[in-house]
This record gives C-alpha cells, structure tokens and sequence, in this order.
C-alpha cells in the first residue's frame, strides 16, 4: 500500500479540522453527545397512542340498563293499606246531578282546560289484554281500559279522537300523574288507602281476583304448590304484596312489565305467574301451554285513577262511568273483550262519599 | 476497537428489530384487532337497532330491513371469528359468544309472537334489547380497549426515544476510538494517515448516520399513521356507534309508545356527545366537531358527517314532535321509517366512508415507517462487519510497516 501523505482533513463531520489534543476528545464527545440528546428531546420522542378520550365508549344511562329484577320498584304500595284510615277505598266522589254537555265544559274548570288544549290525555298499559295493548297490525291501542278512556274523551269532546294515549308500566302509573304527564290513568289500579293518599280514584269499574298461572305440565294447582319457586308479577303492584304474604313463601320475581313475565315463564326461569285472572287470561290466549289454576287469592277493586287536585274531573269521570253501567256498555264491553272469563265478573255498584 | 464496533452494531440492531416487531404487531394484530372490535361494535349496534326498526314496522317487517339485520348478524359473527383467532382476551369472547345467538333467538321468538299479533312479542324484543346493551355491547367494548391498549403500548415500542440515544452514545464512542487510534497513529508515524482506519471511520459513521436517520424517518411516518389514520378512524368508528344507538333509542322509544322518557333522553345524551343540543342545534364541542377539524388529507370527506348526522336528528325531533300530538303517532312511525331512515343511511354510509379512508390511511403510513426500516438490519450489519475488517486490515499493514 503506497503510503502517500494526506492532509488531516477527512470528510466525516465527526473529524474536527485541527490536530486534537487527545485532552480535548471528551470534551468534543461531551458537546456531541449533548447535541444528540437534543434532538433526540424534539424529535425522537416516543409517540404515545391512546385512544382519544372522545372515542372512548360512552358509559351511560338508564336505556342501556334493564330494570334489575326484584328490586323495589318506585310507587310500589306498602303493604296493608286498610289499617291507615281513609274511610271506604273503594267510594268516590258523588257526580254532578247535571253533568256538562259534551263539548261545553263549564269555564274555569280543568275540563275546560282539557278540552281548550283538544285532547285528553291517558295512560294505559301496552302489553296488558284484554285490558290495555297495542294492536301489531293497526298500531292502535286498545282494550277494555282504552274502551273506558275514549268514552270519556267522548263525553268531554263530543267526539271520538281526542285521547292521546301513553303506554305506562305499572310502577309508573302514579308518577305519570304526579308529575302531570296525564290526566287519568286507566290501567287496571287497585285502588287503596295507601295510594289514595297520592292520588284520587274514579268510582270502582271491575274486580280483579288474582289467580296463578303455569305451564300446563306443571303439577302446581296453586300458589301453594309453588313454595320455593321463583314465581313472576310485575313491579308496582298490589299484587306483590299478596305474593310475599303468601303462606306456601314462593320466591318472588318482579318485573317492569307483566308481558315480561310470559317471556320468563316461557323460557322455564319462573315456575309461574301470579296476577289478575283477565290478565291471565289474555296470556294464556298467547300461549296455548299454559293455563290458569287454583281458587281466587285475593278480590280487588279497580279504578280510574286521576291527579290530585282535580275534583270535578274526578266527579265527570263518575258521571260517565255510572252510564256505562247503567247504559249497558259496561256488560258490552266485558262481552267484548272478557268473554270467556269464568267466574262471570261481578258488576260493581258505585259508592260515594259526599265529602270534599 | 472491534468491541467498539461490535457494540454499535448490537445497539443499532436490537433498537431497530425491537421496532421493526412492534410495527409488525400494529399491522398484523393490534391495529387489525381494533378496527375489528370496532366493526364489531357498530355490526352489533345495527343489528340490534335494525331488529327495533323491524318490529317497529309491525307483523311484517319489510325484507329490506330484515336483510340489514341478517348482514349484520353475519358481519358480527365474521369480527369474533377474526378476533378470537387474533387471541383477543378470553373473558368477552366468551361472554359474546355465548350471549349473541341467546340475543337472536330472542329477537326471532320477538318476531314469530309479532307475526301473530301477540303482545309478548314485544317483551321479547325488550329483552334482546336490554340483552345486547348491557351485556353484549360492553363485552365488544372490552375487546376494543384490549386492542387500544396493545396499540399504545406498540406505539411506544416502535418509537423509544432511547433508541436513538443508545445508537447515538455507542456510535459516537466507536468513532471517538476510532478517531484517537488514528490520531496516535498519525502522531508515531510522521503524520501519514492510515487510509483502511480513515474508510473504517467513514463506514461507521454512515452506518450511524443512516440508523439515526431512519429512526427519524420511521418516527414521523409512525405519527403520520396516529395522526392521520388512527384518531380519525376511532373518531368515526365512535361517532357510528353512538349514531347507531341513538337510531336504536329512536326505534325502541317509538315501540314503548310513551313509555320511553329514558329513551329519549338516552338519545339526547349520545346527541351531546356528538356535539349537537336535543333541538339538533351544533354545540362545537362535540366529537363531530372535533372529528371535522382534524388536519390530515381526508379532512375533506370528514367535512361531510356533521350535516349528514344534523340531518338526521332534524328528522329525529320531527318525528318525536309528531308522537306528541293526538294521532300523531302514525305519522310519526311513516317518518321514522321513511325519511328518518333515509337520513340515518346517509350519515351511516358517509360515517363508514371516512372510517374507511382513514384506516387505509392508517395501514398504509403504518406500511411506510415499516418500510423506512426494511433495509437497515442489513445494510448496518454489512457496513459495520467491512469497517470491522478495514480496521483490523489498517492496523495489521500498520504491523507490518514496523517489521
């Protein structure tokens, strides 16, 4: 190799361009290393990649959580009503001797106001027959409780088509009043001192009997039979209370709505159903597997209920409900909707008080 | 000063190959395991919002809407196959394997009892709803935060910022020796450089220069990929899914009929999120908002969500303005299924447009820093073992000069 002198310059940058000392090499290593360590501080950062906060999922409220089954619902009654005192839980308001004409509600009342604003508006159950359901071919509500509601429309508006209805859950039949979301409940409410206290009640229009339903193989005759078991009713209703009084101790399953317990019973997480015997009986319509059994449990008076308040409402609403009987629509509309339903159901005789 | 070499060359390959497997695993199973847990989520919120708008239509469901819960029932059941084999975490495969044919049996016991007119069917409907928002959905949302998490954590693998530092420190001492053995060198032999020594010098210095380079290069294509690609496709793929649930609320507050107050208000807190108030008015804080004003090349498309979504959302209130009035009710389920549909179609093939976009966008920015690495292991290996061999060369001719 030919040793041919070459200047002390090289081409890398590293190379200074005069003679190093080799005292001064950690220094120009010490500068080096800095500078690097620089750039690595502005451009060599380590690239985190979370994910965004806004696609993040969105933790949320009450539609994406079902009810939790069992737990007490809002509106649920305490049990035994009778004993806090509020005279006859089944007698209301006597109506007026003359009740207005329809579509001339007498000024400055509520009536007037409903009639002003052009519909009346009223809760019913939507998955409740024969008493209150929505048709899945026309979209409509209908049933015995829908029936009632639009005759009263009728008597306020001297037409049909003036009820707006609002599909509700048992539990939230009172808070629908309360807050004045609607101005009648129909949907078949048992009424009571307890919920008195709450709201106002219509004259009675049907007895309920609570009967049980179960799955036709079953070798339960009764409630009693069912000790033990998981047996379904909806959140919110008197009925509840019957079930947890219940002598034979079944384990109690409540749900928001009652068509919910046919889902359970239907897939075997219920041994039975225990509620009204009409509303058993528009389930055991649904299903062909399943019957009704055992006596009567428990007798109770059903009412329209109305917000506080309002007592010539009230007072109308037992004008037009003592028509009904008295007209012959009351037994039309059982023979419509209920006609099957044996025991035949006992006509109520509306009771007054005079008193407020 | 082999070992100085040596140690360059074990610094320079480690950091790149530690790289080089944290960029495979974004593209071959972090990245695809999220955009598939995000599908996913959004195939199982249209079915579910797609089964509601079904049974809303009554005993016959229109073939059309039946079609779009069947694909996306198959599209979803495609995701977990893809998922499971990608060895997503065990618990919510589970969970979404056992869950999803409870939830359409239930949906098809729903539709035989609405077929016949009877009542139930609705509670079965209700049931599969409540079955698939709080059970199912969570568990997909599990597995994409599973996915997120490991795509961080091989964000950060690919781009340690020690990487270069360790190259750097190693590189700059192997070339300090380098350049003192010449310097000694250069002093005893009457100032005659030893050219073997000065190319060995040059060589690895090249071979530092390109390994610190190309971490540079590899490091802003890597955040290209972030910026331009995954945060707008998390963006979108969230803004679908939220739509897709308001859509479902909708649906699901019409079949309660009246009764979904918390439906309705569901719907209004997903609007929020999206960044519009219940009226549809633009609030400019949301995620629309926020997804429109994202920089990078496929802003243009981006532009179009907010008015599609506003769109909607205007058809949305008609049709709950329309259920408030007396015999509005018929009206209100025409536009919901009508144009109300029609407006969330747009959004929904808009919003999967974008997403599209911007995980191709993704793939490919991920492909390029891949790409800025390809050669390197290589090429350094090759560079460093002929720097290695010239300076052994330089020194023995040196040697020899003396013998």
């Amino acid at each position: 190799m030919p040793k041919t002198p070459i200047t002390p310059i090289t081409t890398t940058s590293m190379t200074p361009m005069t003679p190093i000392t080799p005292m001064m090499l950690p220094r120009v290593i010490a500068v080096a290393v800095a500078v690097l360590l620089a750039l690595a501080g502005a451009g060599c950062a380590t690239v985190d990649a979370g994910l965004p906060a806004q696609a993040r999922p969105l933790v949320t409220t009450a539609a994406a959580s079902p009810p939790a089954p069992g737990a007490p619902a809002p509106g649920a009654p305490a049990p035994a009503g009778g004993a806090a005192g509020c005279g006859d839980p089944q007698a209301s308001l006597r109506p007026p001797p003359v009740p207005p004409a329809p579509g001339a509600m007498p000024a400055g009342t509520f009536l007037a106001t409903i009639q002003h604003r052009g519909y009346l508006r009223a809760a019913v159950l939507a998955d409740v027959p024969p008493f209150g359901s929505i048709n899945a071919f026309t979209g409509q509500f209908e049933g015995f409780d829908v029936d009632l509601a639009n005759r009263i429309g009728r008597a306020i508006f001297g037409a049909d088509g003036h009820v707006r209805f609002r599909a509700t859950t048992y539990a939230e039949r009172i808070p629908v009043l309360q807050r004045g979301d609607v101005d009648i409940v129909v949907a078949t409410m048992t009424t009571n001192c307890e919920r008195r206290r709450q709201i106002d009640f219509s004259t009675v229009y049907w007895y309920e009997t609570q009967r049980v339903l179960v799955p036709l193989d079953s070798p339960a005759r009764g409630l009693d039979d069912l000790g033990g078991q998981p047996v379904c009713t909806a959140a919110g209703t008197t009925t509840v209370d019957t079930l947890r009084r219940a002598p034979s101790h079944p384990l109690v399953r409540t749900v928001p709505n009652i068509a919910d317990c046919l889902v359970l019973l239907q897939s075997g997480q219920v041994a039975g159903i225990t509620t009204t015997s009409a509303v058993l009986a528009g389930m055991a319509a649904q299903d062909p597997r399943v019957h009704l059994v055992g006596p009567g449990l428990s007798n109770e008076p059903d009412a329209i209920g109305v917000a506080r308040g309002h007592p010539e409402l009230t007072r109308f609403v037992n004008g037009v409900l003592a028509d009904v009987l008295r007209d012959g629509t009351w037994a039309a509309l059982v023979q419509h909707w209920l006609p099957a339903l044996r025991p035949p159901p006992a006509v109520p005789v509306p009771r007054y008080t005079d008193g407020g | 000063m082999t070992v100085g070499l040596l140690v360059l060359w074990v610094a320079a390959f480690t950091t790149v190959r530690a790289r080089q497997q944290a960029l495979h695993s974004l593209r071959t199973d972090s990245g695809p395991s999220l955009i598939a847990a995000q599908s996913l989520h959004a195939d199982l919120s249209a079915a579910d919002a797609a089964a509601a708008r079904a049974f809303l239509a009554g005993g016959v469901e229109p073939p059309d809407q039946r079609a779009a819960y069947q694909r996306a029932i198959a599209d979803a059941s495609e995701r977990i196959v893809d998922l499971a084999r990608a060895g997503g975490p065990r618990e919510p495969l589970t969970v979404l394997t056992e869950r999803l044919p409870v939830y359409t049996g239930e949906v098809e016991r729903a539709r035989a009892n609405n077929r016949l007119g009877l009542v139930v069917g609705g509670a079965y409907q209700r049931a599969a709803s409540s079955l698939m928002q709080g059970t199912i959905l969570p568990a997909a949302d599990r597995l994409a935060a599973a996915a997120a998490d490991r795509i961080d954590r091989d964000y950060q693998q690919a781009s340690r910022a020690y990487h270069p530092v360790v190259v750097a420190v190693a590189g700059l001492a192997t070339l300090a020796v380098l350049i003192a053995l010449q310097i000694r060198l250069f002093r005893r032999t009457n100032r005659i450089l030893n050219p073997a020594l000065v190319a060995a010098t040059l060589l690895a210095t090249i071979a530092l220069g390109w390994t610190i380079a190309a971490f540079g290069v590899q490091r802003a294509r890597l955040l290209d990929s972030r910026d331009d690609g995954y945060v707008p496709m998390t963006m979108t793929a969230q803004a679908r899914v939220l739509a897709l649930r308001a859509w479902g609320d909708e649906s699901l507050s019409l079949i309660s009929r009246g009764n979904g107050a918390d439906l309705d208000a569901d719907a209004d807190a997903v609007s929020a999120r999206l960044g519009y108030d219940p009226q549809a008015r633009p609030t400019r804080t949301g995620l629309l908002a926020t997804t429109a004003a994202l920089p990078g090349p496929d802003r243009p498309a981006r532009d179009a969500l907010a008015p599609a979504w506003q769109a909607y959302q205007a058809s949305a209130a008609r049709v709950r303005a329309l259920v408030a009035e007396v015999g509005g009710f018929q009206q209100a389920v025409a536009l919901a299924q009508g144009g109300g549909t029609d407006a969330f179609r747009r959004f929904d093939t808009a919003s999967t447009v974008v997403f599209d976009a911007s995980r191709g966008r993704f793939e490919q920015r991920l492909a390029a820093a891949d790409d800025a690495l390809d050669t390197l292991p290589l090429a350094v290996t090759a560079a460093l073992l002929f720097a290695a061999a010239l300076a052994l060369v330089g020194i023995q001719l040196r040697i020899n000069d003396y013998r």
